[in-house]
């Protein structure tokens, strides 16, 4: 066969494919145009699962009509002029791809008025080809129309999922520009439903409102961070969850470099959860929402053509900001997991959501103690204003406030947002006053506890202003030997026991082959360890570990380091941290004197981080006077 | 049943068995004390399927019987009566036991008497061999406290007991120290044997020994799953641990390189005041020999140092032979051990950091102790 140049259309339906493959990434093309363009609003609506329609509108700078048909050309844009702007890319898009691949897999109808112009020009394309030119009436900005999505592509049609997946896909496209850009007002329809609008007032936690609800929003944690000047500044802002707040999946976790919206995976979501150490249990992510500003010339976004990878120039400094950022939220703002809301509520409060009601107001705490009122009105101090706060709750504080939710999520978004509200039981939540959780999170410490007793052995019941804790007392305990022994091991100084009869503990080869490599590291932290036929012989243990537990130390030890390939010195620290801490605290099942309890209690308050054991479970949870009253119908 | 006692007995026979008193079990009649005329005496008897007791009181009967009444109730009640003569009186339909003293009548519901585990008896059976109370119980009290409170190595939550010829050895081991002590005795035991007590039985029989005048004598049932202690008026039978308990005589070091002689007391008191500060860290009290030169005599200087809390050293003046050196020990055994050391010298032995240090009391033979040490740091 003879060699020749392909013509064009087919040339632009290879190029498609690896744009456009699917109704989402036209969206994501159009949308991207749109913010380039400096557009404030941008609506988008979807039909017949996006492949008979899919429209986008913006009130941005549009496209001056002898350009129109230009725009539609390969490698034709106004983003670059040269190889070097290449290199500090400052626009969402650059590739000069979207538009003619788009226009050669589906039928476009754009009609675009730059502010100068007095009418707007709109062209028709059909496969790449122009079909019609007129003048049409319109406001400033673009609007692109793209009917029967892959009409002429028959095998990629076929390969398509079904409406609802494609329609999600395109839900999760707008809710990430939607995050990364507060300041522009979204309209997403689907199917003629209006899925999500966001009010484009620049304010990152009334988008979170929208998309996971009112209780989320306000119990995510701020994020900020500054490093570096020039080429090397890095920013760092967003919210983030607090450890309690957790999802089943990494698709909660939206991070952007320059306001690019990254796929969540590779190095920079692992960094984010790395942060959550120690607070996040086993399968669970945070939800979050950063936005990475480096300097253009210090990203290079030509990765992939859909950009949703970047490489950074300075990747270990931008890694080590983004976790101690996080890191740094996190501490400063741990708060207690409250006791769940029954699913019966939260799903009436969807459901009022849903139809668009505000959700009835919650009943006023009553006085839970003088103090307490007080304290619940203030917010900030044990004693603030005790006087003044009367028993009646006649003139109690701060309404509760419901903001009124704007817009209902539907359809298939809502089905996903139903998900979110039941599927996160139990879902942690403060006090219902808004502004509420703010003011507890402003340090990890914990209030001052009086100690009420213990329940089945196991948990401590004590009284605090904001309501009655629960704390599981080999949790805590495990967070205050944990940080004990990090602090004795940062001194070099955990103690080792010789034994007097050297103790063979059973292994399976592997782990002991993984224990006895690394007889230093083990020494390091009191082990001593010797061959022995079907296991370890051990001849010298941690001070601080009792007899009893030394044979499940040790088994959990190899599990640990074997998991994790146990080679950095890093996974030896944590494997013995865990491990250790673990075994050396009080177990449930053992009974507690008060005084004992007090003392747990004054320590766990002394901790970095109180609130979770090192495995990431809570160490506490709170139920707080409202919610008592509830059940008992007050 | 129907007999009349001295409430000063029956209340010190009450207390006896007591601690045989199953604390919490499924089965009522546990926390009940038995009440039996037996061949002109009451008998008291408590178990806890582990450790029985039976203790006998002088009474005058008037009518056989037996019952078991809480061991608590009737522990309170005996306890709060004036020191006169008591009258107990079955009212065998309900099963009531009427306590009658001075002025005072007491009515306690109470289980029938065959109901009550039968407490395991060894008769027809030489006892090994006796002893007076006084040496065994002194003997337990320097073992006892270095078994192993966890049931890790349900050996070593027993004393290993060994009779040979006119030897009675005691051995005790955690896994961090061992207590040895040897007593002899006046005539050869009639049978060689070894056998596991629980600790626990020992400190009681301790307890009993300290109240008791004559011999006790030690029989071991044929099966070898029982030990009995036998007094003139108590007697203890307990399970015996099964198992092998670990060669300690091989864990005695044989030499040493340095050896000091130091005062008891002195010792106790610096140990007690750096315990102040080693229990604050990781328990850890460090102890640095300096043998002395021509001029003056050898020095111990004992230190602890907790980070968060402060430090303190402290200086003993002793004989120092060798070499010196230095070495670190959990506070907590060499607290334990000056406690069981009644003598007014001890000497420490010692050879290496890594090594176990040895010490004895000087003048009394028979008794070792070793501690294992802690890394230095």
């Amino acid at each position: 066969m003879p060699i020749r140049l392909l013509d064009a259309t087919v040339a632009a339906q290879i190029a498609a494919g690896e744009v456009v493959e699917r109704p989402a990434s036209v969206i994501k093309e159009l949308v991207e145009n749109a913010l380039d363009a400096g557009a404030r609003r941008i609506a988008i609506e979807a039909r017949g699962g996006g492949l008979r329609e899919l429209k986008v509108q913006d009130d941005g700078g549009g496209i001056a009509a002898h350009e129109l048909e230009l725009a539609f050309e390969r490698h034709a844009t106004s983003k670059l002029t040269t190889s070097e702007d290449l290199w500090r890319i400052g626009t969402l898009g650059f590739r000069g791809e979207a538009l003619p691949s788009i226009a050669s897999v589906a039928q476009v109808i754009c009609v675009s008025r730059t502010a100068a112009e007095e009418v707007g020009t709109e062209l028709r394309l059909a496969g790449g080809e122009v079909q019609s030119r007129t003048l049409r009436g319109c406001s400033p900005g673009t609007s692109f129309s793209v009917r029967n999505l892959f009409y002429n592509t028959p095998v990629r049609r076929e390969y398509l999922r079904s409406e609802a997946t494609e329609l999600s896909a395109i839900s999760a496209v707008v809710q990430q520009y939607a995050l990364a850009y507060p300041e522009v007002r979204f309209t997403l329809q689907l199917e003629g439903r209006l899925a999500l609008q966001t009010s484009g007032d620049g304010d990152l936690r009334a988008v979170l409102i929208e998309l996971y609800g009112l209780d989320v929003a306000r119990q995510m944690l701020p994020v900020a961070a500054e490093v570096g000047e020039g080429e090397q500044e890095i920013r760092v802002d967003g919210l983030i969850s607090p450890p309690g707040l957790t999802r089943g999946s990494r698709s909660y976790l939206h991070l952007f470099a320059n306001r690019r919206a990254l796929q969540p995976r590779g190095a920079l979501p692992a960094v984010v959860e790395d942060a959550y150490h120690t607070m996040l249990m086993r399968g669970r992510h945070p939800l979050v929402v950063l936005n990475l500003f480096v300097h253009p010339l210090a990203v290079d976004v030509n990765v992939h053509p859909t950009k949703s990878e970047v490489k950074f120039r300075y990747a270990p400094k931008v890694h080590g900001t983004l976790g101690r950022a996080v890191r740094e939220a996190l501490v400063a703002g741990a708060g207690v997991p409250t006791w769940e809301v029954d699913e019966a509520t939260a799903q009436r409060r969807f459901e009022l959501r849903q139809l668009g009601q505000a959700a009835p107001s919650e009943p006023e705490p009553s006085a839970w103690g003088v103090g307490a009122s007080a304290w619940d009105r203030e917010r900030s101090r044990w004693d603030a204003g005790g006087d003044e706060a009367p028993f009646s709750s006649g003139e109690a504080p701060i309404p509760s406030v419901s903001p009124p939710p704007t817009a209902g999520l539907q359809g298939d978004a809502s089905g996903q947002a139903a998900d979110d509200w039941q599927g996160s039981l139990p879902q942690p939540r403060t006090a219902n006053n808004l502004p509420a959780a703010e003011p507890l999170r402003q340090s990890g410490k914990l209030p001052p506890l009086r100690v009420v007793g213990q329940v089945g052995l196991t948990y401590i019941i004590a009284e605090a202003p904001e309501g009655m804790y629960l704390i599981d007392q080999h949790a805590a305990h495990e967070r205050i030997t944990y940080e004990r022994l990090m602090t004795q091991f940062a001194g070099g100084s955990v103690e080792s026991q010789g034994l007097l009869m050297p103790r063979s503990v059973p292994l399976i080869p592997a782990a002991s082959a993984l224990l006895l490599g690394n007889p230093e590291r083990l020494a390091e932290w009191g082990f001593v360890l010797d061959e022995w036929g079907e296991g370890v012989m051990v001849r010298a243990v941690p001070a601080t570990l009792p007899a009893d537990q030394l044979p499940r130390a040790l088994h959990e030890l190899a599990d640990h380091l074997a998991g994790r390939g146990g080679s950095t010195p890093l996974d030896w620290r944590e494997a013995m941290l865990t491990t250790l801490s673990c075994h050396t605290s009080v177990r449930a099942g053992q009974t507690l004197s008060l005084e004992e309890m007090r003392q747990l209690l004054q320590q766990l308050e002394a901790c970095t981080s109180p609130r979770t054991c090192p495995h990431g479970r809570p160490t506490m949870i709170l139920m707080t006077p409202t919610q008592l009253e509830r059940q008992f119908g007050r | 049943m129907k007999l009349t006692c001295l409430q000063d007995n029956l209340k010190r026979g009450l207390a006896t068995v007591s601690h045989a008193v199953a604390g919490k079990s499924t089965l009522p009649v546990l926390s009940n004390v038995l009440l039996a005329t037996d061949e002109g005496r009451l008998k008291l008897a408590a178990t806890n399927l582990e450790v029985g007791i039976t203790h006998w009181i002088g009474a005058q009967i008037q009518e056989e019987g037996a019952v078991t009444v809480p061991a608590k109730l009737l522990a309170d009640v005996i306890g709060s009566l004036p020191n006169d003569r008591v009258t107990l009186t079955l009212d065998a339909r309900t099963q009531t036991l009427k306590v009658e003293c001075g002025r005072f009548t007491s009515n306690i519901k109470g289980i029938e008497a065959d109901e009550f585990p039968t407490i395991p008896s060894i008769t027809g059976q030489e006892p090994l061999t006796s002893l007076p109370p006084d040496v065994l119980r002194e003997a337990i009290d320097q073992v006892v406290f270095a078994a192993a409170t966890d049931e890790s190595r349900p050996v070593l939550a027993g004393v290993l007991v060994r009779l040979n010829d006119t030897r009675l050895f005691f051995a005790a081991a955690d896994g961090f120290r061992l207590a040895t002590r040897i007593v002899p005795l006046p005539e050869p035991v009639t049978r060689q044997s070894e056998f596991i007590v629980p600790a626990r039985t020992l400190a009681e029989l301790a307890r009993i020994a300290s109240e008791t005048q004559g011999q006790v004598s030690i029989t071991v049932a044929t099966g070898g799953s029982q030990v009995l202690f036998h007094t003139e008026t108590t007697e203890l039978v307990s399970r015996l641990i099964d198992g092998r308990f670990p060669d300690v005589e091989r864990i005695i070091p044989q030499q040493h390189t340095t050896r000091s002689v130091l005062e008891t007391s002195e010792l106790a008191k610096a140990v007690k005041l750096a315990s102040y500060f080693a229990t604050a860290s990781q328990n850890v009290v460090k102890l640095t020999m300096e043998p002395g030169g021509e001029l003056g005599p050898g020095r111990v200087i004992i230190s602890a140092n907790a980070a968060e809390v402060g430090d303190n050293t402290g200086e003993i003046d002793g004989m120092i032979q060798g070499e010196g050196g230095q070495i670190a020990l959990n506070v907590k055994y060499l607290t334990e051990l000056l406690g069981a050391i009644k003598s007014a010298q001890i000497t420490f032995e010692t050879q290496s950091p890594q090594s176990p240090g040895v010490f004895k009391p000087v003048g009394q033979d028979g008794y070792i102790h070793i501690i294992m040490p802690m890394s230095i740091r």
